[in-house]
């Protein structure tokens, strides 16, 4: 388990410096930050000043080096939009993606599994063949167009709840679930597909031999085997709402971390780019060594020691 | 055995069953099982062998009422104890399953859930069936355990199917099969799975555990050595009907069916009667041309394209069960005698 541990955390090391390297990169490429913070009539005494002012006028592998020295001793630096510690800025955009990211995850989860097991139980029938072409719909739509679909339905339309911002829970509903829907269909379709071929398996004929209830069989053997699966993918899934986050939050004007990300990068703002990408790949990889520790659970197979 | 037993008491009849496989939405019928009779007694052992395809696999799921998707039963009896099971519902079927009927399935590698603790899988018919639980279950489930002859049972009790061998799985689903005691236990293709030294191991299981507790066997196999070993009578399939039925000395003695004479001809160091025509004579001999297709069947005997002896008739009209000595039946309008 240790030794387990121990490489992840190195492979994990790896990853971080090269997301840091590339984002690094990627940030200065996207413009000049200096002439979004002087005015247009500004000489270039004034422009070199503003240069030297955010430590942009060394060469770009100095900046790096300074800036990975920098993170190493917990100084994630100074928005340059904001005036304030990126910590800050970025802290605070923080609970509002997680409330927007969790609700999305829990409709996907709750509602993807329970529609493919009843999906996969009605092999063939109208409720299989209406889910899964749901499921299509949900994947081949992008949210920005489910989103600003829903705005009109049920916000200008039927007037049902608010187009935008956040505060209350009626705000939550709307990019909740416009979230949810991609994750929600590909988990449902996993499920369903492994639930199938779970059935299908031998151990199930067995478990039928042995004259246990259908209910049995169905909920503590087949679903538990066909979740291996599911919890792989929901991992990665999980992963993907923050990408998805990044538009919906825009198009929902919701105040978290992905529409943040937006505004740094519309305005260069790269301390801001920088921090909430590490943050992002730290989350990630966080979250696959969480769903590698779920497996060790459901399956005795790959228990870790 | 116990005075009281009827060991000469039918268990179970089969009488006229048929079984189809709906496929392609019904456009394709592949006729499984084509009016299968035959009669088991408590205690004994039954054999049905024949090549892959040939239904005796699908007759024991028929009798359990397993099928696989698309299947139905179209017509028939089996009669277990004097129950049908073709028109039990559901519910009361489940209670026979693993009760009184259990069986032996094809590969034990595959035969366990992964997930769960291999005690815990052979308790689970005592728990369903008899309400047992705590204490008392587990030690029941390891007296099943050793009863198999899994060494340190106690230890085995709380390990995974992947920590043990396929040999000690196939005893491990053998101890779930009898836990409750089950009159008849079905064993299909029970050593194929497994390494040529195991098997013998394993068919001395089973005969030793009929022995122990009466129950009646049905052995599916492809193997003839297997069912010389082990079965009192042998019903030889063949494209979903019994070919012949007999003893098994007297199947082995005197085979009246063409298709069991070429079965056994196949056999190393057995010879096939003059007018059967074999290929392959320098390597082990097998059956020219292939089994028939079920979706496909011909109006006459199934083996006529095949049979050395088939003429116009054969071709046409089906042979029925002709009855050559007590026990002893062929489907063949010219079968030896």
């Amino acid at each position: 388990m240790v030794s387990f541990f121990l490489h992840r955390l190195k492979l994990a090391l790896i990853t971080v410096f090269g997301v840091t390297l590339l984002v690094f990169i990627a940030a200065r490429l996207s413009g000049d930050v200096v002439y979004t913070l002087v005015d247009a009539s500004a000489g270039q005494e004034e422009i070199d000043k503003m240069r030297r002012q955010l430590d942009l006028d060394k060469p770009v592998w100095l900046q790096y080096i300074s800036y990975v020295g920098h993170v190493a001793r917990g100084d994630f630096g100074r928005s340059i939009r904001y005036q304030r510690p990126v910590v800050e800025v970025i802290a605070e955009r923080i609970p509002k993606t997680v409330q927007l990211g969790l609700a999305a995850f829990a409709v996907a989860v709750s509602l993807g599994i329970s529609l493919g097991i009843l999906a996969a139980r009605t092999r063939g029938s109208l409720i299989d063949r209406a889910a899964r072409t749901l499921a299509v719909l949900a994947q081949s739509m992008p949210h920005f167009w489910i989103g600003i679909m829903a705005i009109l339905i049920f916000a200008v339309i039927l007037r049902w709840l608010p187009t935008s911002g956040s505060g209350t829970w009626q705000h939550l509903v709307m990019p909740a679930l416009t979230l949810a829907t991609f994750p929600m269909a590909a988990i449902m379709r996993i499920t369903r597909s492994s639930m199938l071929e779970t059935l299908d398996a031998e151990y199930v004929k067995f478990l039928r031999v042995k004259g246990l209830a259908e209910r049995l069989i169905v909920w503590k053997h087949a679903l538990r085997n066909a979740l291996i699966p599911v919890v792989a993918l929901s991992g990665i899934q999980l992963g993907n709402l923050l990408g998805g986050a990044v538009i919906v939050e825009t198009v929902f004007s919701w105040p978290g971390l992905g529409n943040l990300m937006v505004e740094s990068i519309v305005s260069r703002d790269y301390p801001v780019i920088q921090s909430g990408v590490l943050m992002i790949a730290v989350f990630l990889i966080t979250l696959n060594f969480l769903v590698d520790l779920v497996f060790g659970v459901i399956d005795p197979r790959i228990r870790y020691n | 055995m116990d005075g009281t037993s009827t060991k000469d008491g039918v268990l179970l009849e089969v009488r006229d069953l048929e079984m189809s496989i709906f496929a392609d939405g019904g456009n394709r019928i592949v006729r499984a099982v084509n009016g299968l009779s035959f009669t088991l007694r408590r205690g004994r052992t039954m054999g049905i062998i024949g090549e892959s395809g040939s239904g005796k696999s699908m007759t024991s799921l028929s009798i359990l009422r397993l099928l696989p998707r698309g299947a139905r039963i179209l017509g028939g009896q089996v009669l277990f104890d004097g129950r049908n099971l073709v028109s039990l519902a559901e519910r009361d079927l489940r209670r026979m399953r693993g009760r009184h009927i259990a069986m032996i399935l094809q590969d034990p590698m595959v035969s366990l859930d992964p997930l769960y603790r291999v005690g815990d899988q052979v308790a689970e018919p005592l728990r369903t069936h008899q309400g047992m639980g705590g204490d008392a279950l587990r030690a029941r489930v390891i007296e099943l355990l050793g009863a198999v002859g899994i060494p340190a049972p106690e230890s085995r009790f709380d390990q995974y199917p992947h920590q043990m061998s396929g040999g000690m799985l196939q005893r491990i689903v053998g101890a779930a099969a009898i836990s409750c005691g089950p009159e008849l236990l079905i064993a299909d293709e029970p050593t194929t799975a497994l390494d040529p030294t195991v098997q013998a191991q394993y068919l001395d299981l089973l005969e030793e555990l009929q022995q122990r507790t009466g129950l009646a066997l049905i052995v599916i196999t492809h193997d003839l050595g297997v069912a010389a070993r082990l079965c009192d009578d042998v019903i030889v399939m063949y494209a979903g009907r019994a070919a012949e039925k007999a003893p098994v000395r007297t199947l082995f003695e005197r085979p009246a069916h063409p298709y069991t004479q070429a079965l056994l001809s196949t056999l190393p160091g057995r010879r096939a009667p003059d007018d059967i025509k074999m290929g392959a004579h320098k390597r082990l001999p097998t059956i020219e041309g292939q089994p028939p297709d079920l979706a496909a069947l011909p109006p006459g005997c199934p083996f006529a394209p095949r049979c050395p002896r088939a003429d116009a008739k054969c071709r046409t009209e089906m042979p029925p069960e002709v009855s050559l000595a007590t026990d002893h039946s062929a489907a063949c309008w010219y079968p030896t005698t």
